[in-house]
């Protein structure tokens, strides 16, 4: 009964205090209601029971946020530990995958699936950006010095393989590789012929290949044989026939994988010029022609330095871009010994890791060729 | 109540004497005429949803990607700074046109991080996690979008007096804070700027990646060398930003930070409970 009247008293009226000073209710109107008025004594005792309520009741729930913040809690860090967990041994499995060419494979995978995006977004018809001649550089840097060997013009000669119809043409020999360009040939594809010979000023070649050497780089094997194959077909191209193409001239921004870039005035023949001359041997069978099917010759062209130390390769697509030169000039000048004399490939697509100096050897190849820094641990393609 | 949640609370800064960040007295009961409400005791606590799940995993996520991401570009920048003399141009350095005051970095600071030199390693992480990055972030983004959340997070024309209120209180230079929302001033111009940050990252660096595919796109940001100085001080300024994001989050203490793992912060109860959707009353700093 009591509690039904401390009830009653809080929900009707929102002042107690207020309605005590109104006296007594009329009496014997409601016989239900007790006819004694509320004393100041009882409304203290209601309002202390109300208190007492709320308290437990607010007590209660605030009970309950903690109850529930501490269940979240213990999920929310579990969860976090567990994924932290997750993470960490995510990293560790990538890093302890088997090497592929130098780096771990899951890595490898991701430069091959970059490489695969990269090519199928490519367009030919893209070309960089080109300065003028008053923009570049007087004295180009020069970095690295794998592969290049001290070898006299008249000694240089082009290996060329993989022409079709090579067997017909004045320039074939049935083994380009027997060439020794006049080195001795105990220096040829023999693994440490050319340091010595080398004009690149020493401290700058030290520093790369100090770099090279710090990045934790297993040397694997050349892929070179150890000596020329028996007989290597092809064409043995003179420096006059290169000249017979036509010369060609920009200045291009020259970067270095790196991290440093200088503008370049060169001067030489594109690539797709010496492969319309030169043409490789067509999947069609039908005549090359690189403006309708570009798609009918090898996916590679291969490159190698005359003693076999460097090597790269490069993609058709490359290969066919207006910008993709064989320079024999810098500055209008010929190309100095150390950056290589007498003819080197040029090419704004790809860092300068992929600009071979001193070509001594183009093959146009199905298959892809072995690549110098891509057998280090770096991206084979490397394409811009 | 057991000790722990005792802890809690103080923790929370529910039972500080002094108005810490965040709570502020009058705020815990709405003003009411009603007498009865006055004295009548009403629950303290309260727990808001502050952070949605998918933000936290984006946000979580970010922190170990984003920190491969700078340890990799350490590792393809030291493949410059190994050659500091031969650089002429000098593009990571603090100076100004011919003069130098510091290349960045010298060979003492890879040496005191006890890095590994690996160009090949770096560009291998590199170019596997900015997908991670790129993805994460745009997703991020369109999260952002689609759920409205980006409302409490784009500054709006208040944010830019609040952020320097903001700034002055914290600094201990001013006893004045502005009112408390989900995010101040502040925050709201920083998370917004690390968000474009991001973007310009992807941008320079699609640039420096592609720059003859995307040539113009480097011409854009004034060359493919600006375009590197530019992804060079993005990364310097992620690293600010985590600095200042770090004494932020320990200046406010472990109640928010819980809220960014699990989501929801215990805050003073109030009479009308706050919908999921209302602005918190709590302020936050980090």
């Amino acid at each position: 009964m009591d509690d039904n009247i401390m009830n009653d008293n809080l929900n009707s009226d929102p002042n107690p205090n207020e309605s005590n000073m109104n006296g007594p209710p009329a009496n014997g109107q409601k016989g239900s209601v007790p006819d004694t008025p509320v004393s100041e004594h009882n409304s203290m005792q209601v309002l202390a029971a109300a208190e007492a309520q709320a308290r437990a009741k607010a007590e209660e729930h605030d009970r309950e946020i903690l109850a529930r913040l501490r269940t979240k809690s213990r999920r929310g860090f579990l969860v976090g530990g567990v994924a932290a967990a997750a993470g960490l041994g995510f990293w560790r499995w990538l890093n302890t995958r088997a090497e592929v060419s130098g780096i771990a494979a899951p890595f490898r995978k991701a430069l091959e699936f970059n490489a695969k995006l990269g090519r199928l977004l490519f367009q030919n018809g893209i070309l960089a950006p080109e300065f003028s001649p008053a923009d570049a550089v007087k004295d180009f840097r020069r970095n690295g010095d794998v592969g290049l060997a001290k070898i006299e013009l008249k000694d240089w000669r082009l290996q060329l393989v993989g022409a079709a119809n090579g067997s017909s043409h004045p320039r074939f020999v049935d083994n380009v590789a027997a060439w020794t360009y006049g080195l001795d040939p105990a220096d040829l594809a023999d693994g440490d012929g050319t340091d010595d010979e080398s004009d690149t000023p020493p401290e700058a070649e030290k520093v790369h290949e100090d770099g090279a050497k710090r990045s934790a780089v297993k040397p694997e094997s050349m892929e070179m044989p150890q000596s020329p194959p028996a007989k290597m077909p092809g064409l043995l191209l003179k420096m006059e026939d290169v000249h017979r193409l036509p010369h060609f001239e920009m200045v291009t921004e020259f970067k270095c994988v790196e991290g440093w870039s200088e503008v370049v005035h060169w001067g030489g023949v594109r690539l797709r010029d010496l492969l319309a001359a030169f043409p490789p041997a067509t999947r069609s069978g039908r005549p090359f022609d690189a403006s309708t099917r570009p798609d009918d010759i090898p996916e590679y062209v291969g490159f190698e330095t005359p003693d076999g130390e460097y090597f790269v390769g490069i993609e058709r697509e490359v290969a066919l871009h207006p910008q993709t030169l064989l320079a024999y000039e810098i500055n209008g000048t010929a190309l100095s010994a150390d950056h290589g004399a007498p003819l080197r490939l040029v090419t704004p697509l790809k860092y300068g890791i992929k600009q071979l100096k001193q070509i001594g050897r183009i093959t146009y190849s199905e298959t892809r060729p072995h690549d110098y820094w891509h057998e280090r641990g770096y991206d084979y393609y490397v394409g811009h | 109540m057991s000790p722990e949640d005792m802890e809690d609370m103080k923790e929370g800064s529910m039972k500080d004497p002094k108005p810490k960040p965040g709570i502020v007295a009058s705020d815990a009961v709405p003003p009411d005429d009603s007498a009865a409400a006055v004295l009548l005791p009403t629950p303290k606590l309260a727990l808001e949803h502050k952070h949605p799940l998918a933000i936290r995993w984006m946000h979580w996520v970010n922190f170990p990607v984003l920190s491969i991401m700078i340890y990799s570009g350490l590792l393809i920048y030291w493949a410059d700074s190994q050659h500091n003399d031969l650089n002429s141009h000098q593009v990571y350095r603090i100076g100004v046109g011919g003069w130098t005051l510091v290349r960045l970095f010298p060979d003492w600071f890879y040496k005191k991080l006890h890095l590994e030199f690996g160009l090949a390693s770096g560009m291998g992480y590199h170019f596997f996690f900015m997908w991670f990055f790129a993805i994460n972030g745009l997703i991020y983004v369109l999260y952002t979008l689609a759920s409205g959340e980006w409302r409490y997070l784009v500054p709006n024309r208040h944010s830019f007096s609040e952020a320097l209120q903001v700034t002055l209180h914290d600094l201990g230079l001013s006893k004045h804070h502005p009112p408390k929302r989900k995010f101040n001033g502040g925050q709201q111009i920083a998370y917004t700027s690390v968000i474009l940050m991001g973007l310009g990252s992807l941008v320079t660096g699609l640039a420096i990646y592609k720059p003859t595919q995307a040539h113009i796109l480097a011409s854009l940001l004034g060359g493919y060398e600006m375009a590197r100085w530019m992804h060079f001080w993005l990364t310097m300024a992620y690293v600010g930003f985590f600095l200042v994001h770090v004494a932020q989050v320990i200046r406010a203490g472990w109640n928010n930070f819980r809220a960014m793992v699990i989501g929801d912060e215990l805050v003073p109860y109030a009479a009308e409970p706050l919908g999921a959707e209302a602005q918190g009353k709590v302020a936050d700093h980090g």
